[in-house]
């Protein structure tokens, strides 16, 4: 029974829910369903809905109504609202019919010019509203009827001409009821348009500058967004794409009647706001105002279809979308909620009472005053360095929270300088062969930066988990690494679920979301090794080259995989249930490895990671900066063998001065002292340590 | 009326927390005020009450023993007597004898020379075993708190955390300590008794129900006069000019009352933890290794955060003639004197001790300290 919940408990659904809420693609779920869900009823209650015939008569009648829906997102999503597109539309339909087949102008010379008669309406909206500053909805309520009574007029002046339309060429007929692979050419025109827009709103720089100022018009003017012109292309593409419908519709109507466009403007907006595309601007897709569409379109015609009465249509049409629109503004504005509440998925983790602290315990861990009188280096002038190295010179590197690498200078370390500036948080160091400084970046990845400072990228991606719905191929959390003797990076990405800021809440959730990771410099190729880790943390490649050695934080124990000899490619738990949160691990003098705690257990903790539940409830019930976490406010430093034996243990009591240890590492008999929220570096003199040893002559020999 | 209101609300607010802890504002609002207290004398290994004698020294219960403190700053200390179990509330009588609240023995009143001359161990047949705090009125009657049935004083954390139904008393006793009654029963930890200015009610504050209530002398009746503290309250005194000081030994945090609601984790936290780490309210927050950490409790740069979740809280309360908070000084989560327990007003000064950080303190006078906080 126990197993059973353990299992469902480390492979909750929730997870799935959580990775799932997370996509940008669920924000349009409500439209989408909806879309469905009608699709479904009307095939269900009107007979032959489904069948070939009635699809492509439905395609026919849709594909304007969807052009238009398409000309007023652009609107929409600009930050505005264009009213025009019904008149514009029917305008341009009697245009179309009247230089056609009225005129007798050539077909592609009349939509030539229809398209730049809907191009020059949108003009005339987009100019008065980016450059004359006026309001879009009145504008454009202003062209809406003016055009309005344009077209009464003519229509009304070539009644006669318009009674007695007879067209046989074969394009134009093609044009109103010709079939593309069976679709209606208007609706392949529509995909084609539909499929041309999406792109050109989110790949195409202009059109991504119109999404741009309809996000922020401000923030789109700072980041230097041509705001006007903008807008002005954005009402332009509108009123084209109107036009556009006006020819199709006019190929298939072979007439231009009093009603045509009456009422499109309303259902295109609807459809727009149906689909979820915010009247505020900016958010939203072209796919999102079709799905709109789509559902207006089906409601009416398959309420038609069943018999209701026009006015009635119009009624449960209203109430749907009322409806759905509330829902839909609920769903969005909800939905990081929503997410907030599922993504914590906390997990069952079993653990034993650890060793003894207690300065008396007797224990190889209990408390001692080693490093109360470490020296500080760089005090106040470092923010959180999380790990240090020493170059051949003796000078000291550093990370910086700002996203910099800082050098202290040998002998002293008083200078400061930036070595370099790469940004995302710099975590784990290493130099390779070449004396490169290698840094694991949170949010980046792996980047190396060469003697002269110049920065290079060694990776940034792995292989996708295929089964996974996250995509994980960008490395989230690149913790620590080091490099084999054959060249290769080892590398650990702690988590795949969290932002280095909320790393405590990984340790609260205690699932195994992290990587072992090798990057080949020679092949350039990046693979994952080990997954399903929890929070690996500390890399280290072991004194005979032959083994990594990586920490897991949350599960307080040591592995050990192989890279070479007969073991290679297994991975074995070196040292289990050790008293602190494991962080780097670095060689010793002595052949030993020394190991940085960056917390300590405490037996309430381990007690609510055997109780997942309690903890879902914790999520639910208490604000975040209440919940439990692991105890990293303290740490210490530990020394271990080959063997997982434990030697020794350096403590500062009441960690004063190095609260959390994150990393150590040993330099000409110096242990040097980092911590990932320190406002300093300590350094202690080591008793019984070879004072000429340095880590890269124990990497890379003397040369 | 009340009840009904509380159905509606649940009705209507299905999510609402009946008892949710009151933000830290108006009166209580955050400051360090108390944490600009001075400190008087030597520190006092774990004090818990004070009272001012008729000789002009200040009585301090600590551990076991009260301690004398006399001369100009309370400096010089001097042993006063000594029982075998923890000594909490104390109080003079008008007619010169200390009455003392001794763990698990009940009321014991002392001679100005620390004679014992008086017990009160009972009341109603059942002992009092958990004597939290004392109080007397100006005709002598003598006002004393039960805290629990089931625990004695030093016991308070386990009692919290057991979430037992309220089984404390407020005992009313002649001058002599001879005839006990019980004004009022299933208080849920009374810890601080006061006889109003008035002399007319008596005032009791209860740290697991987070109130105070008005009893009066005569009769049964009772009025709430606060109904829910964010602080855990603990020993009322009657300060100048219609007021009261009331110390609050900790705050309450989200994560205690999540825990109390978690019955299973709670059981198991008390068989196999050890009480240093369970999670609920300290009195003195000292340094602990292993003790649970909260998110919002992880320091930043080194820094721990003053807004942090409090495991320790000093907090201070100046009330109005109604029982209202007029003013309160803090001592916060990086601050150092925390765990108040007992709060004496001495003259134009106000003194208050520290048993999580053993000290005895003089708060700022209002001038001196800044108002804004």
């Amino acid at each position: 029974m126990k197993s059973l919940q353990r299992f469902w408990h480390r492979n909750s659904p929730q997870l799935f829910l959580g990775e799932l809420l997370e996509k940008r693609w669920m924000e349009p779920i409500i439209p989408f369903t909806l879309t469905i869900a009608v699709l479904l009823v009307s095939a269900l209650m009107i007979p032959h809905y489904t069948s070939l015939g009635n699809l492509q008569q439905l395609m026919r009648s849709f594909a304007e109504q969807g052009m238009v829906a398409i000309a007023m997102a652009f609107s929409v999503l600009s930050g505005g609202i264009d009213l025009s597109v019904g008149s514009v539309f029917a305008m341009s339909n009697f245009l179309a019919v009247y230089f056609y087949l009225i005129l007798g102008l050539p077909l592609p010379v009349m939509i030539f010019a229809v398209i730049v008669f809907g191009a020059l309406m949108g003009a005339i909206n987009g100019g008065m509203i980016a450059y004359g500053k006026t309001r879009p909805f009145l504008t454009t309520l202003v062209v809406l009827i003016i055009l309005r009574g344009a077209y009464n007029k003519a229509t009304a002046a070539f009644t006669e001409e318009l009674a007695s339309i007879n067209s046989d060429s074969s394009v134009w007929d093609f044009m109103g009821s010709g079939f593309v692979f069976g679709i209606p050419t208007n609706m392949a025109v529509l995909i084609v348009v539909a499929v041309a827009t999406h792109f050109y709103l989110t790949r195409v720089r202009p059109g991504v500058h119109i999404m741009a100022v309809g996000s922020s018009r401000k923030a789109a003017r700072h980041a230097g967004v041509n705001v006007k012109r903008a807008l002005f292309s954005a009402y332009v593409i509108s009123g084209a794409i109107t036009a556009l419908a006006g020819i199709f519709y006019a190929a298939r109507q072979n007439s231009s009647g009093t009603d045509t466009g009456v009422g499109w403007e309303i259902n295109a907006l609807a459809a727009v706001v149906l689909g979820g595309i915010s009247l505020a601007g900016g958010r939203g897709t072209i796919a999102r105002a079709m799905m709109g569409a789509a559902i207006i379109f089906m409601l009416i015609s398959g309420l038609v279809q069943t018999g209701f009465s026009g006015n009635l249509t119009t009624a449960i049409i209203g109430i749907i979308l009322l409806v759905a629109v509330g829902f839909n503004v609920k769903w969005v504005k909800n939905k990081g909620k929503v997410l907030q509440k599922v993504y914590v998925v906390p997990s069952w983790v079993d653990f034993q009472p650890p060793p003894s602290i207690a300065r008396h315990g007797g224990t190889v861990f209990a408390e001692n005053d080693r490093l109360k009188n470490a020296q500080p280096i760089a005090l106040n002038q470092i923010e959180g360095p999380e790990d240090i190295i020493l170059d051949r010179r003796d000078n000291l590197y550093t990370v910086n929270r700002n996203g910099s690498i800082i050098r202290f200078l040998a002998p002293d370390y008083c200078v400061r300088e930036e070595f370099a500036r790469i940004g995302g948080r710099p975590l784990g160091l290493a130099f390779d062969r070449d004396q490169n400084l290698l840094v694991c970046i949170a949010g980046m990845g792996v980047y190396g930066i060469k003697a002269d400072r110049t920065i290079f990228k060694v990776t940034d991606r792995t292989t996708r988990t295929r089964t996974r719905l996250k995509d994980d191929s960008r490395l989230y959390l690149a913790d620590d690494l080091d490099v084999a003797p054959d060249g290769k990076i080892y590398f650990s990405e702690a988590t795949t679920r969290y932002e280095l800021a909320d790393w405590a809440l990984d340790g609260f959730e205690g699932r195994g979301n992290g990587r072992l990771i090798c990057h080949d410099p020679k092949s350039g190729v990046t693979k994952t090794v080990l997954k399903n880790l929890t929070f690996p943390n500390g890399v280290c490649i072991a004194h005979d080259g032959k083994s990594v050695l990586w920490a897991s934080t949350w599960l307080c124990r040591v592995y050990r995989y192989w890279i070479a000899g007969e073991k290679a490619g297994t991975n074995e738990l070196l040292i289990d249930n050790l008293p602190g949160y494991c962080d780097n691990i670095n060689r010793s003098s002595d052949g030993k490895y020394w190991l940085a705690f960056c917390g300590l257990r405490s037996p309430v903790y381990d007690l609510a990671m055997a109780n997942p539940s309690f903890r879902i409830r914790m999520v639910k019930q208490i604000p975040p900066d209440e919940w439990l976490c692991p105890g990293i406010n303290y740490g210490c430093v530990i020394k271990f063998d080959d063997n997982g034996v434990v030697s020794e243990s350096l403590w500062d009591p009441g960690g004063l001065s190095h609260p959390t240890i994150t990393s150590v590492r040993e330099h000409k008999g110096y242990l040097f002292i980092g911590g990932l929220e320190n406002n300093r570096i300590g350094r202690i003199k080591l008793a019984n340590a070879d004072p000429a040893w340095e880590a890269h002559k124990s990497y890379w020999g003397a040369s | 009326m009340s009840f009904i209101g509380d159905v509606v609300d649940r009705m209507l607010f299905p999510n609402r927390e009946i008892h949710v802890i009151p933000v830290l504002d108006g009166a209580f609002s955050p400051n360090q005020r108390l944490d600009q207290a001075r400190q008087l004398g030597q520190e006092i290994e774990r004090p818990d009450d004070l009272a001012l004698g008729p000789d002009g020294a200040l009585y301090i219960s600590s551990g076991n023993a009260i301690i004398r403190c006399s001369g100009a700053d309370f400096g010089d200390r001097a042993a006063f007597t000594r029982f075998s179990a923890p000594v909490g509330g104390l109080a003079w009588t008008g007619d010169g004898r200390l009455i003392a609240c001794v763990s698990k023995q009940g009321l014991v009143a002392l001679s100005a020379a620390g004679k014992t001359v008086g017990k009160l161990d009972s009341a109603l047949g059942e002992p009092i075993a958990c004597p939290t705090s004392v109080a007397v009125a100006p005709d002598g009657t003598i006002y004393a708190t039960d805290g629990s049935r089931a625990n004695a004083p030093e016991i308070w954390l386990p009692d919290l955390l057991q979430n037992r139904a309220p089984s404390g008393r407020l005992i009313a006793c002649d001058r002599g300590l001879k005839e006990a009654l019980v004004q009022a029963d299933k208080l849920a930890w009374p810890f601080g008794v006061v006889v109003s200015h008035g002399g007319d009610e008596v005032w009791v504050a209860e740290s697991w129900s987070h109130r105070l209530t008005a009893f009066s002398r005569s009769g049964d009746r009772r009025r709430i006069i606060v109904k829910n503290y964010s602080g855990y309250p603990a020993r009322i005194v009657r300060g100048a000019a219609n007021e009261y000081w009331m110390a609050f030994f900790g705050v309450r945090t989200q994560l205690t009352e999540f825990v109390l609601r978690e019955r299973e984790f709670c059981e198991a936290m008390m068989k196999t933890v050890e009480p240093d780490l369970w999670i609920g309210p300290t009195l003195d927050g000292r340094f602990n290794y292993r003790e649970p950490t909260q998110i919002g409790r992880i320091k930043k740069l080194g820094i721990q955060k003053p807004w942090a979740p409090a495991r320790s809280y000093g907090l201070l309360a100046r009330l109005n003639s109604d029982g209202e908070a007029a003013e309160s000084l803090h001592s916060r989560v990086d601050g150092r004197i925390h765990g108040v327990t007992g709060v004496q007003v001495v003259g134009s000064r106000v003194l208050a001790v520290s048993k999580g950080r053993n000290c005895l303190v003089e708060l700022p006078s209002p001038a001196s300290g800044d108002k804004q906080g």
